[in-house]
């Protein structure tokens, strides 16, 4: 019997491992730095591996899933294949689209967009090739589209391209798009994150199980060459490339990394050249190393606190404390962002004012409750909660004013900042009890109980962002219709139970019409409706953090890029 | 001895046949899923989870998932991963000659080293050599594998840089000989040092045993040369249990290969698991948890074979 404890062992691991895992960073918008600092030394001792000059290799200390786009949820694939996959358009560090397989950004203006939206019209660049030497057609976008909707294909999200109706290819270099009825943001399908699949290689393959999924054909500057699993990627320049010169480097190559304290080491080793995504802890150890920069990103994401409406056991009650907006504004004035921004994330970003922080459809001149403890405490005492018992806490009809916060568990900021707002509300008389569980607890689906899904919270601290066009961050967040419940088998994330049918109807008007005027102007109602409404409380937006070995020079950042999205003009010094 | 080994073949597929099935319910009774991964993508909608849940045939009875995922395995087809796209076969095979180097250099290092220390220390036992070298295995014994990996990562990379803290060569390089050695060392110390110290103190004891034996009393009495009784008399005695328990302790080495992947970036099964299971991979857990329990059989399996080849005194019927 004791022979196969080991066996049991593995199986209690596997549980063990499950039950803690799925910490892994979905796809979320990345990158974008400060100036960037370039040293002029050259790096520490790496005699060994910069033979040609034309090597970077990146730490990635998660390994991509795949890298078709069809497929991949991984931010790690999206660094990856952004360098070989190119989508028709791209967004620009400003967050506004830029042609990149095509000659202009379809609009109204130019004809690319018909009067009713319906419409649009692609006219593809000529001269582009695959890595393989075939050409770019309009059969290829039409090809994405009839690959993304084939029900063999299990892909991620079909949201969108199951609107069209038609694509059409007229020539080799126009594609035709029809949708079946109006969809805001159909400038990001075959974009963002979105890129178009080459037809001449995927037709007729099993894609589910296509070498593509990791070696795929390419229009972008680099191509990948050869994929060791669990080990590195290696891209090479594509030496079919449209522009000649183009790219500098001849090779990245991705090193698959177990953390960031590894990272960490070998970085300082010269081992690797670039390090995504630090956490903040480690920034002061990275300042302090010698001919290493670091690059500041800002992103969309934003941490915020999400308060739950309803009543934890019974969702269909009102939750006794948060149910009144006195109680949640209270809360709102009790925290003071200062200390979690300055010591914990050392400065490095800012507080946060909305859902939407960044981009075309983000609202200016937004301010946040002010900082205000003792207005906190007046506003709890007219709703009736007040200390009866002297032991700190308020209670109100015998219920005591305590509540649970519950993040992802073993992540070091967010549990120093639960600490922090504990201290905060208990300055009010508020007891906030600190709950953390594993990420896939807390954001599994309806049938597995997610917690947040079911409604089995008070507090939730999270980060969540907007992507280039929040319709659907927006949708399905805030509206009505997306509170999980039985009646709509749990679709939705609207874990905050916030009904309102002015924000409804806010929110789809921002997504009635590809008039962005018009779409900014109803998100900025829709955004104050949130606010107002005190459940989506923003405490900072999310950085992303990378280290770059002070010889590799011209990165720069983009929030909506990944790490590597302008590598083809990155170089190395002498 | 071919009827022992057919007979414990046989039983062995029962074996294997409940473990396959009580990992596939265990795995799937763990809370999470393949869905948790798309959490934060607001584009997937919950109609998006249902039309990949029925695509990946996950939204099936558990017991039909099993059976349609054993028939397709006893044919050879292992399935197919969520994650990757790719043949769950064709992944694990990837990985397995990583492993297989990694866990055969460990093995033989820890033998290596562990059988004179084992027999030194039995031989001058209680004296500080013996003392030494017992602190010496409660401290293998006693080091979790994590904290040694970096702290010989630290040591050895970040304050020496004599050794390359990771990976299985230079990325982006055909490394000959020389390179993928030291690209080895550290891994295969991480993962040799707690059976060093256990194969140590297994063999000392066991040696102490034997030479209190009336046989090497008499064999003393005989006048035969020290030398030649504590390695013909001796070792060969105390070797027998010996080899049982390097043979059960083989799997241990998967174990350990799991941290020690995972911490050197080691492109084996071990890690390939564990990224498996974050990622609630499970074709591609089950098709290891599977490689993993036929090695755990087939070792025990081999030590029974091997206690009997060596012991004369053991017959099998």
């Amino acid at each position: 019997m004791r022979r196969y404890a080991i066996l049991l062992a593995v199986l209690a691991l596997v549980v063990a491992a499950c039950g803690g895992a799925a910490t892994e960073t979905t796809e979320a918008p990345g990158a974008t730095p400060e100036e960037p600092t370039t040293g002029t030394e050259a790096p520490a001792d790496d005699d060994e591996e910069m033979a040609d000059g034309g090597q970077v290799t990146i730490g990635l200390f998660q390994e991509p899933d795949n890298l078709n786009p069809m497929f991949a949820v991984q931010t790690a694939s999206r660094i990856v294949r952004d360098m070989t996959l190119e989508g028709l358009l791209d967004a620009d560090p400003d967050g506004n689209y830029v042609p990149i397989l095509v000659k202009e950004v379809p609009s109204v203006e130019n004809g690319g967009i018909s009067a009713d939206g319906l419409i649009i019209t692609y006219n593809l660049l000529e001269g582009v090739t695959w890595s393989d030497g075939d050409p770019l057609t309009s059969r290829d976008v039409q090809f994405t589209w009839e690959a993304i909707l084939d029900p063999g294909n299990a892909v991620t999200s079909t949201a969108g391209y199951e609107k069209i109706v038609s694509v059409e290819t007229p020539d080799d270099l126009t594609a035709v798009v029809t949708f079946s009825e109006l969809f805001a943001p159909a400038l990001s399908l075959f974009s963002i994150p979105d890129a178009i699949l080459p037809a001449h290689v995927l037709e007729g393959e099993d894609i589910g199980v296509s070498d593509f999924n990791r070696t795929p054909e390419g229009t972008g500057p680099f191509v990948v060459t050869e994929w060791n699993s669990g080990d590195s990627i290696i891209m090479d320049r594509n030496p079919n490339f449209r522009t000649a010169g183009v790219p500098i480097l001849d090779r990245v190559v991705f090193t698959i990394i177990p953390d960031q304290q590894v990272g960490a080491a070998r970085i300082r080793a010269g081992e690797i050249d670039v390090l995504w995504n630090l956490d903040e802890s480690l920034i002061p150890e990275f300042q302090a190393m010698e001919g290493v920069d670091i690059q500041v990103v800002p992103s969309s994401n934003i941490e915020y606190l999400g308060l739950n409406l309803d009543d934890r056991d019974d969702p269909s009650q009102p939750d006794a404390l948060f149910s009144d907006k006195r109680v949640r504004d209270a809360l709102a004035m009790a925290i003071d962002r200062t200390p979690i921004i300055d010591d914990l994330l050392l400065g490095m970003t800012e507080a946060a004012t909305s859902p939407i922080g960044l981009g075309w459809a983000a609202p200016e001149g937004l301010e946040l409750p002010p900082y205000d403890p003792e207005g906190a405490i007046a506003l709890l005492e007219e709703a009736g909660w007040v200390d009866d018992d002297g032991d700190g806490v308020r209670e109100k009809d015998g219920v005591s004013f305590s509540f649970e916060i519950s993040t992802p568990a073993g992540q070091q900021v967010r549990e120093l900042t639960e600490q922090i707002l504990q201290e905060q509300f208990a300055a009010i008389g508020g007891e906030l009890i600190i709950n953390n569980v594993p990420a896939a607890t807390l954001f599994g689906s309806w049938e597995e109980n997610g917690k947040l899904k079911r409604g089995d919270f008070d507090i939730v601290m999270d980060t969540w962002g907007a992507d280039l066009d929040p319709d659907a961050f927006l949708t399905i967040l805030f509206t009505s219709s997306n509170i999980p419940s039985d009646a709509n088998n749990g679709d939705g994330w609207n874990f905050f139970g916030i009904n309102d049918a002015v924000l409804d109807e806010a929110i789809a008007a921002g997504g009635s019409t590809l008039d962005q005027a018009v779409r900014k102007d109803a998100y900025r109602v829709a955004v104050e409706r949130i606010l107002e409404a005190g459940v989506y409380i923003p405490l900072y937006k999310r950085s992303f953090i990378n280290a770059f070995s002070s010889n590799v020079i011209g990165w720069s950042g983009n929030p909506w890029g990944q790490l590597a999205w302008n590598a083809e003009e990155w170089s190395l010094l002498g | 001895m071919y009827r022992f080994v057919g007979k414990r073949i046989l039983y062995a597929i029962p074996l294997l046949f409940a473990i396959s099935l009580l990992a596939f319910f265990l795995l799937q009774a763990v809370p999470g899923g393949p869905a948790a991964a798309y959490q934060g993508i607001a584009n997937v909608s919950g109609d998006d989870l249902a039309r990949i849940q029925a695509e990946l045939g996950l939204d099936r009875p558990l017991i039909v998932q099993y059976f349609s995922w054993l028939g397709s395995f006893l044919r050879g087809d292992w399935g197919v991963s969520f994650s990757a796209r790719q043949p769950v076969l064709e992944l694990v095979m990837d990985r397995l000659p990583a492993t297989l180097i990694l866990m055969g250099a460990a093995l033989t290092v820890s033998l290596v080293i562990a059988i004179p220390l084992g027999m030194i220390a039995a031989l001058r036992r209680n004296t500080w050599i013996d003392h030494l070298l017992t602190f010496q295995s409660f401290v293998g014994l006693s080091i979790p594998v994590f904290w040694l990996g970096l702290m010989l990562i630290i040591v050895f990379t970040v304050w020496l840089g004599w050794l390359p803290g990771g990976g299985i060569g230079p990325p982006g390089e055909d490394p000959d000989l020389v390179t993928r050695l030291r690209y080895m060392i550290l891994p295969v110390t991480a993962l040799s040092l707690v059976s060093i110290g256990f194969f140590t103190r297994y063999l000392r004891a066991s040696m102490v045993e034997v030479m209190h034996k009336d046989f090497m009393m008499f064999s003393k009495a005989r006048g035969i040369p020290s030398r030649k009784r504590y390695f013909r008399n001796g070792f060969r005695n105390a070797g027998i249990p010996f080899i049982t328990v390097v043979a059960i302790h083989i799997p241990e080495y998967l174990v350990g290969a799991l941290v020690v992947e995972t911490i050197f970036s080691w492109p084996g099964t071990g890690r390939l698991f564990w990224e498996s299971a974050v990622r609630f991979d499970y074709p591609v857990m089950m098709g290891i948890l599977v490689l993993v329990s036929v090695l755990v059989v087939f070792s025990n399996l081999l030590a029974d074979v091997l206690y009997a080849r060596f012991d004369p005194r053991i017959r099998y019927d």
